[in-house]
């Protein structure tokens, strides 16, 4: 599971997440992209299982780009636990994803197979995604 | 090699705009843009939003073009220096056109178009671009849409440099000539490309 190797404080105020993403919003890597059109907090786990989707989906053949990398920690209290004695401990990783984003990147593969291994990843996310193609200027489909 | 020359330029119809509102301009279907150029004094205009749209997506973006603006009596030749767009929703929020002059070198960016990818399928292989355009210097006339690289011959573990493009007479490329532009990798999926994500992080 993609998670940061170190940081220097184990734990984060939650934030906002208004607004439409300000850099990531064009396919710059690959040919083939999968864009968030709503905003979310995405796990390392729907991350790793989208990752898996594409992978398994495509075979071999092809290169994959994870765009986003989730370095948010998220706490949790333990079950039955009463209200206070401070915040709970860090559970798991989240990135905070704005509409625009993209999130993962795909080359070396036809359009359809790219197509049919991003829709099966975006099964695997909590928001709404469009597949996107680079054009000569990285428009959008 | 090479891609197609311009003999005949695009044109585009623009209007004088007062900058301030420029939703309002949206609004009623006219692109804000801005017009500069060495000797040329700043103008802010208006573009029709169809007519854009519909030169944009038949290669505009990397082309020589003539633009009418009202009141003048004469086009300007212009290409597009750059293109803003909404990251979700769909159209064109601002066009920044540079003016040029006939015996004035400018600086362009150029797609780069290959050919033979399917060769290289059919050896296991992947084509894996580091560059997707490569940045020049020419005369606007000498302004190509595309440039031309045949990759058919490539084998897994080849790339081809900066230096091995055959590019027209009179364009000049403004990268070192060992820089890679594409290489031909043997085909495996990646789970995660590390100085890519990171990359993408930062």
């Amino acid at each position: 599971m993609l998670m940061p190797k170190r940081v220097k404080y184990r734990r984060q105020h939650r934030g906002r997440m208004t607004g439409a993403a300000s850099g990531g919003v064009e396919v710059a890597f690959g040919e083939f992209g999968l864009q968030a059109l709503e905003p979310a907090w995405i796990t390392d786990r729907q991350i790793e299982a989208a990752r898996v989707a594409l992978t398994r989906s495509v075979r071999r053949g092809g290169k994959l780009w994870i765009k986003v990398f989730p370095d948010k920690p998220v706490t949790k209290k333990p079950a039955e636990t009463r209200m206070g004695n401070g915040k709970g401990l860090p559970d798991h990783w989240v990135v905070v994803v704005k509409p625009g984003r993209i999130l993962f990147e795909m080359a070396g593969v036809g359009e359809a197979a790219a197509r049919e291994a991003m829709r099966l990843a975006s099964h695997k996310l909590p928001i709404r995604t469009r597949f996107v193609r680079r054009d000569l200027g990285g428009d959008v489909e | 090699m090479g891609g197609n020359r311009l003999a005949d330029a695009y044109e585009l119809e623009a209007e004088t705009r007062v900058p301030g509102h420029p939703n309002r301009d949206r609004a009623r279907g006219v692109v804000p843009a801005v017009m500069y150029g060495h000797g040329t004094q700043p103008m802010a205009l208006g573009v029709e939003r169809h007519g854009l749209e519909l030169l944009l997506s038949h290669g505009g973006a990397h082309r020589l073009l003539r633009l009418r603006i009202a009141g003048e009596p004469e086009p300007r030749s212009v290409v597009i220096k750059e293109v803003q767009r909404h990251p979700v929703r769909p159209g064109v929020l601002h066009v920044d056109f540079q003016a040029v002059r006939a015996q004035e070198r400018i600086h362009a960016e150029v797609p780069l178009r290959c050919h033979g990818e399917e060769a290289i399928t059919k050896r296991a292989g992947v084509l894996q671009l580091t560059m997707h355009s490569v940045r020049v210097s020419c005369l606007p006339a000498d302004l190509p849409s595309h440039l031309d690289v045949q990759v058919a011959d490539l084998q897994p573990g080849q790339s081809i440099t900066i230096g091995e493009l055959v590019v027209p007479a009179g364009l000049q490329l403004l990268h070192e000539p060992g820089d890679v532009v594409l290489s031909a990798l043997q085909s495996r999926t990646v789970a995660a490309d590390p100085a890519a994500t990171a990359e993408a992080k930062g």
